[in-house]
């Protein structure tokens, strides 16, 4: 075997390394090509549909009258009918309390328990409070290390987990699971109301 | 002149990037985006929800997805994805549900589209009814969400509107059909024996007034505490 072959199998032995690569970093870009990847089809689906050399020219000018009656007037609700972009993620829905119109859509208090002997502090989020950690503080039960807070909802379906210390998320051992396709972090499922 | 035309154009164009501007910042402190978050996530979150605020879109409900997605340690970009995502699926209520719609009317419209709602199912169900349709479009989702076919959860829905179903009694049955699924039945089974027994019930306000029809104002009035004779 020659030098230069010596030399060429290191050199291939060297290329055959894949490079380190940064677990973070490749999930970020995954995220950003996948929502990339999303809006381009929309897009590309929308534009194909709808392009014609005549409907350009009558769209640029309603473009830009728009533009500038947008600039002048106060916000309009213009419905633009867009595809559905989560039809196949199924996430659970929040089927919160949408209508406090009659007297049995009335709020009714339901208490909630968490057990946590440690914690200096415990919170209720929800769907019923925006997701604000500072709304709903628990009150600890020295004796039993038991966390309760008592909510007035409305009936319908409610999402809700507890937020430890300020820091852990938690969701209620003894409800069901929220699926959550957004972020990944289930949380718990509340049903308030039934005949 | 000149001068002061020219003036008085670059104040308005000053005062309007500050309104914009202030207009962001608050935006950014409703969402409660944190310092540990990076600047251009910051921006981008920002920016999608003022433009959502600008096309008419209820804030509230980004803003609240932000907050989860802060409490559930997202990163910026996961966060941005995700009130993209939301912004997209209140686009599509309102495209459904119709301009005026509510905020938590397009909230639940939002939720609908979610677990495969479409925009023609939101048409149909504000279609059904002059009332609010936000319980009607959340039972429709939960009915999703629980693995009821769509066709057959509009079915449903519709239905219960057409006999005057109260908004508590239609989020009941949702809650009644998510219970038998989570319980093992197989979800139309569960809301075929749920409608069946709100029916056989007759809690439905539709059925109380056939029951109950009110008597004739001629007669006296010791036959108006009997029950109403039925038909042979």
């Amino acid at each position: 075997m020659s030098e230069d072959d010596v030399l060429m199998d290191r050199i291939a032995d060297e290329l055959r390394v894949f490079p380190h690569v940064d677990g973070e970093a490749k999930a970020r870009l995954l995220v950003a090509v996948a929502a990339e990847r999303e809006r381009t089809r929309t897009l590309r689906e929308r534009g194909w549909r709808w392009f014609t050399p005549r409907i350009a020219v009558v769209g640029l000018a309603a473009a830009a009258v728009l533009a500038v009656y947008l600039r002048t007037a106060p916000p309009a609700s213009s419905p633009v009918e867009r595809a559905p972009v989560a039809e196949a993620r199924r996430p659970a829905a929040t089927v919160a309390a949408y209508d406090a119109s009659t007297a049995d859509m009335a709020p009714r208090p339901i208490q909630l328990v968490f057990r946590a002997p440690s914690a200096s502090q415990v919170r209720v989020v929800g769907d019923f409070n925006g997701w604000d950690k500072n709304q709903v503080p628990m009150a600890r039960d020295s004796a039993s290390g038991l966390w309760s807070a008592t909510l007035m909802l409305r009936p319908g379906r409610h999402v809700y987990a507890f937020v430890v210390d300020d820091t852990l998320w938690m969701r209620d051992p003894r409800a069901e699971r929220a699926p959550d396709a957004d972020f990944g972090r289930p949380g718990s499922v509340l049903l308030v109301g039934k005949p | 002149m000149n001068i002061v035309r020219v003036s008085r154009l670059l104040a308005l164009a000053t005062l309007l990037v500050v309104a914009r501007r202030t207009e962001a910042q608050q935006i950014a402190y409703a969402a409660d985006l944190g310092a540990e978050m990076d600047s251009v996530s910051r921006a981008s979150i920002t920016r999608e929800i003022t433009l959502a605020r600008d096309r008419g879109l209820p804030v509230e409900a980004l803003v609240a997805k932000v907050r989860e997605g802060r409490l559930k340690r997202a990163n910026g970009l996961r966060i941005h994805v995700a009130v993209v995502a939301l912004a997209r699926r209140l686009d599509s209520a309102r495209a459904g549900l119709g301009p005026n719609s509510t905020p938590e009317e397009l909230a639940a419209g939002a939720d609908a589209i979610a677990v495969g709602g479409d925009v023609s199912s939101l048409r149909t169900l504000r279609a059904a009814t002059t009332r609010s349709v936000a319980a009607p479009v959340g039972t429709f989702a939960q009915l999703l969400a629980s693995g009821v076919e769509r066709a057959r959860a509009l079915t449903m829905v519709v239905n219960l509107l057409h006999r005057n179903a109260t908004p508590a009694q239609l989020l009941a049955l949702g809650n009644l059909v998510e219970s038998d699924v989570v319980a093992g039945i197989r979800p139309d089974e569960a809301a075929a024996f749920r409608l069946r027994a709100i029916e056989g019930m007759s809690i439905l306000s539709g059925d109380k007034v056939e029951v109950a029809a009110p008597a004739p104002v001629t007669q006296p009035p010791a036959t108006q505490s009997q029950p109403p004779k039925r038909r042979p």
